[in-house]
């Protein structure tokens, strides 16, 4: 390999890297995804979002073990004493904030899962500002999960 | 004057007993963690997940926990569920149960209720049957659901109430636990209390 050829490379490298380094700034704690009951092919996954940086929104999420990956809220209808999911297009993320996605909140869906998941699953976010982050979520099963939201 | 001591006196003594059983009723009631919720009485019978039949006053003098959702439900009836497992635990008195009634009949049957439900604990009761007696149950508690308009045919969600009922060992609902109630630990204590 010739110099010229070397110095294209790191040149390469950094060229890719700098939208890497430019979403440093956000970052995801606590992954998980509630292991989906057998029989069924939709569960949740839950994180919390930290944003040192300023405001940004999460706009996408993936997953390979799913068909469809959603952003959902809830809302009560206050008539009713009954709630619903709502889908959104986005989810801010404030500077200097946090998102907490969490059971009974807001929350991603992950419809038509492509089997039952186990152990654990890579998640793919995706923010305004064009950052990426790819996180390795943990499955949890519902007592695992109740351990991790209720801890004793 | 003398023949209207008696009454007057037996009067009095009713009286105060009253007094005192209803201050003794309102400070126990005030010290349960669930929102008092009165209802009378009910009584209804559904399949259950193992394909018998169930119905709510064979089980007079337990504590039953009861909940609504469908299995299709990613976030809150799994949640509720796991929730509900744990409180089961935490009393560990079979005279203390949790069922799960279906508001999507069409697609949670017995053997789909069989496969979810005891993913959950194996102490919980899955409950499906004719979508007018569920109905009924639903208005029971004072609540209503609706299958979610904008979704397809067989992907929808089903719009429902997320509290957790309690009905108290006289078949009548006593407590209601909104979502921002479903603490395992307190809702534990107050199952534990009625079953003392």
């Amino acid at each position: 390999m010739t110099m010229k050829k070397k110095t294209l490379l790191v040149f390469l490298f950094f060229l890719l890297a700098a939208p890497l380094a430019r979403g440093e700034g956000i970052s995801v704690k606590d992954p998980w995804v509630r292991q989906n009951p057998p029989g069924t092919s939709v569960t949740a996954a839950y994180m919390v979002i930290e944003n040192p940086g300023p405001d940004d929104e999460l706009v996408e999420i993936s997953c390979g073990c799913s068909r469809e990956a959603s952003l959902h809220v809830i809302e009560m209808k206050e008539d009713s004493d009954s709630m619903a999911m709502r889908e959104v297009a986005s989810m801010a993320v404030p500077s200097g904030a946090s998102l907490a996605l969490s059971p009974g909140g807001p929350h991603v869906m992950l419809m038509g899962l492509s089997g039952d998941i186990k152990e654990s699953v890579v998640l793919e976010l995706r923010f305004r500002s064009g950052a990426r982050i790819s996180v390795k979520a943990p499955v949890l099963s519902p007592r695992a999960a109740q351990k991790r939201t209720h801890p004793h | 004057m003398k023949r209207y001591y008696l009454p007057v006196a037996a009067l009095i003594v009713i009286a105060l007993v009253w007094i005192s059983v209803l201050g003794f009723l309102r400070s126990g009631e005030a010290e349960f963690y669930g929102d008092s919720y009165s209802r009378p009485a009910f009584d209804f019978s559904l399949t259950d997940h193992r394909n018998r039949k169930f119905s709510l006053s064979d089980h007079t003098g337990k504590v039953v926990l009861l909940n609504f959702g469908f299995t299709n439900c990613p976030d809150i009836c799994p949640t509720t569920l796991g929730m509900l497992g744990e409180v089961l635990d935490l009393v560990g008195d079979n005279r203390a149960m949790a069922i799960f009634i279906t508001v999507d009949p069409e697609r949670d049957t017995v053997s789909r209720l069989g496969d979810y439900i005891p993913f959950f604990h194996d102490r919980i009761v899955g409950l499906t049957g004719p979508e007018q007696a569920i109905k009924r149950i639903n208005d029971a508690c004072g609540t209503l659901y609706s299958k979610e308009q904008e979704a397809s045919e067989d992907d929808y969600l089903v719009i429902h109430s997320p509290a957790v009922y309690l009905v108290g060992p006289g078949g009548e609902i006593l407590l209601r636990y909104p979502k921002e109630k479903l603490h395992p630990e307190k809702i534990a204590d107050d199952v534990k209390r009625l079953l003392l």
